[in-house]
């Protein structure tokens, strides 16, 4: 995970838009706040090294 | 008859013997009810008339020889559950305004086929997102053990009603911890079966990879004979793992002679208070266990639990979150919102440092029957607290009263709660209880609660419910 020059107030930003999602100032102050939070767990287990034949966890059964 | 009794076993005993009526029973738990509800705020609606209806057609079948399993035992769900004929809130003010369910959820069916009685509707975290059920729209539950704590979450009613002495069952459900930690906080016994054990059909859904349904109840012996009663295959829940019925009750007495056992370190000790960690110590001594050992991957396994739920919960409720934003419980609103920006990769990933901790679960059950950590890292906090405490630092309480229980439910593994009570409080402060995880292999629920039931029979845990006499 690269995230030195990362700009989360864009991120939210852009993504939100996509989504087609109105946030005000206080509801974009925290939802950047909560996406920092995220970020911050992800960075505990994205780089950490798994062999391929991980597969995901899933549920689904035909 | 001078006085009603509360367990379910007492009630099943004192209904079959003819000691008493179903409608007796009924009428009892209808008054407990009434008189503490007010005050506590576990129940967001009383279904005192299908109670007693239940209570009158079990009283009409007892003329006729029949006392099923749960005879006379009455209980409440959590309002995430389907109650035919009301809508399934799940907490949420968003929910309002959906039509009534036209179907019991099949746990409930269960329930009532085998005589138990329905008293209500239980109030929780909106969208069971939370551990604390303070809930802006539903009001806070409080803490019977101390009406100024929380009773914890997301299925706060379920543990204020058993912890009062309402009812001695109360189903709820469980994602990262949402009944475990009510357990531990209103203590009483809790069960969070393997994931995937019982159908979740006709229950509002959270986080589908990690939704589990389960119960809290008044005793050891009260969670067997309702687990036993909910478990079977459900064909029309594709989620479900379809097994048979693998009771419980008729091995409740074995003790835990010749099981290995350890207590969960690292991580769990880490992130538990002294408290916390003196009721890990005293079951583990209590229960044998010699060594105490590393779950390795567990704060990553709890940082994956974290960012698949709130994207899985944000990603349920984007098209309200985009359209109907004012109607969200505030508390939770904008976690919603930003689980709905994670990327895939992420969610990807995270599931598959759930398989990988999965296989590291398992290593350590190659050596292990069972294993023992802490339920929730510190006692109730007051009602309204923002942060708690923790090695130290402050923590904010939402986010963290779950960081014991949510690596454990990443991976499925079945866990029962017992209470413990320390002593030696400051003086005129009401002891308050907290839990400990007993957690087996998948698909060892008799481990779990055979292991309460050990601690329970050693007068370590109890559920204390003294509020029940009418």
């Amino acid at each position: 995970m690269n995230d030195q020059n990362y700009d989360v107030a864009a991120y939210v930003a852009a993504a939100a838009e996509l989504h087609g999602l109105a946030l005000n100032d206080a509801r974009r102050a925290e939802v950047e706040r909560q996406f920092q939070l995220l970020t911050a767990m992800a960075r505990q287990f994205l780089d950490i090294p798994l062999p391929a034949e991980v597969e995901p966890a899933a549920t689904f059964r035909p | 008859m001078s006085k009603i009794p509360f367990h379910a076993s007492e009630c099943v005993a004192a209904f079959a013997s003819g000691e008493l009526s179903a409608t007796e029973i009924a009428q009892a738990a209808l008054e407990r009810i009434a008189a503490a509800n007010p005050g506590l705020n576990a129940y967001t609606t009383i279904t005192a008339e299908r109670a007693l209806a239940e209570a009158g057609a079990l009283d009409a079948a007892r003329a006729r020889g029949v006392a099923p399993p749960l005879a006379a035992v009455p209980y409440a769900v959590k309002n995430l559950f389907d109650i035919e004929g009301l809508t399934t809130l799940a907490g949420a003010r968003i929910n309002a305004g959906n039509p009534p369910a036209g179907a019991d959820a099949p746990l409930l069916r269960r329930m009532g086929e085998a005589g138990a009685l329905l008293t209500g509707a239980l109030n929780m975290d909106a969208l069971a997102y939370g551990f604390t059920t303070e809930n802006s729209h539903y009001g806070v539950t409080r803490n019977p053990r101390d009406p100024g704590r929380i009773a914890g979450g997301s299925s706060g009613g379920s543990g204020a009603a058993v912890a009062a002495g309402l009812v001695p069952i109360a189903l709820g459900s469980d994602t990262n911890g949402s009944i475990r930690v009510p357990a531990s906080l209103c203590g009483v016994f809790g069960l969070k079966p393997t994931f995937s054990r019982l159908p979740r059909t006709g229950s509002f859904p959270f986080v589908a990879s990690l939704d589990h349904l389960g119960l809290l109840a008044a005793s050891a012996t009260d969670l067997a004979l309702a687990y036993d009663v909910l478990q079977g295959p459900e064909s029309a829940d594709p989620a479900c793992a379809q097994r048979g019925v693998e009771a419980t009750l008729g091995v409740l007495e074995r003790g835990v002679e010749g099981l290995r056992i350890a207590r969960l370190g690292g991580y769990f000790d880490d992130h538990a208070s002294p408290m916390a960690q003196w009721a890990a110590r005293l079951a583990a001594a209590t229960l044998g266990a010699r060594e105490v050992v590393e779950l390795p991957g567990t704060a990553q396994a709890r940082a994956a639990a974290f960012v698949i739920t709130a994207a899985e919960g944000g990603a349920l409720h984007l098209a309200a979150l985009r359209d109907r934003a004012e109607d969200f419980e505030p508390l939770s609103r904008e976690r919603l919102t930003a689980g709905t920006l994670v990327p895939a990769a992420w969610t990807q990933r995270a599931q598959r440092h759930r398989s990988w901790f999965r296989l590291q679960a398992m290593a350590l059950f190659e050596h292990f029957d069972l294993l023992i950590a802490p339920a929730t890292p510190v006692t109730a906090t007051v009602i309204g607290q923002e942060s708690f405490e923790l090695g130290g630092r402050s923590v904010p309480t939402r986010a963290n009263m779950g960081l014991l229980t949510q690596p454990i439910s990443f991976i499925g593994l079945p866990v029962a709660v017992a209470p413990l009570w320390p002593e030696g409080g400051l003086p005129g402060l009401p002891i308050l209880p907290i839990g400990v995880q007993l957690i087996a292999p998948a698909w060892r629920e008799d481990l779990c609660l055979r292991a309460a039931r050990a601690l329970e029979q050693a007068s370590i845990a109890d559920a204390r419910i003294t509020s029940a006499a009418p």
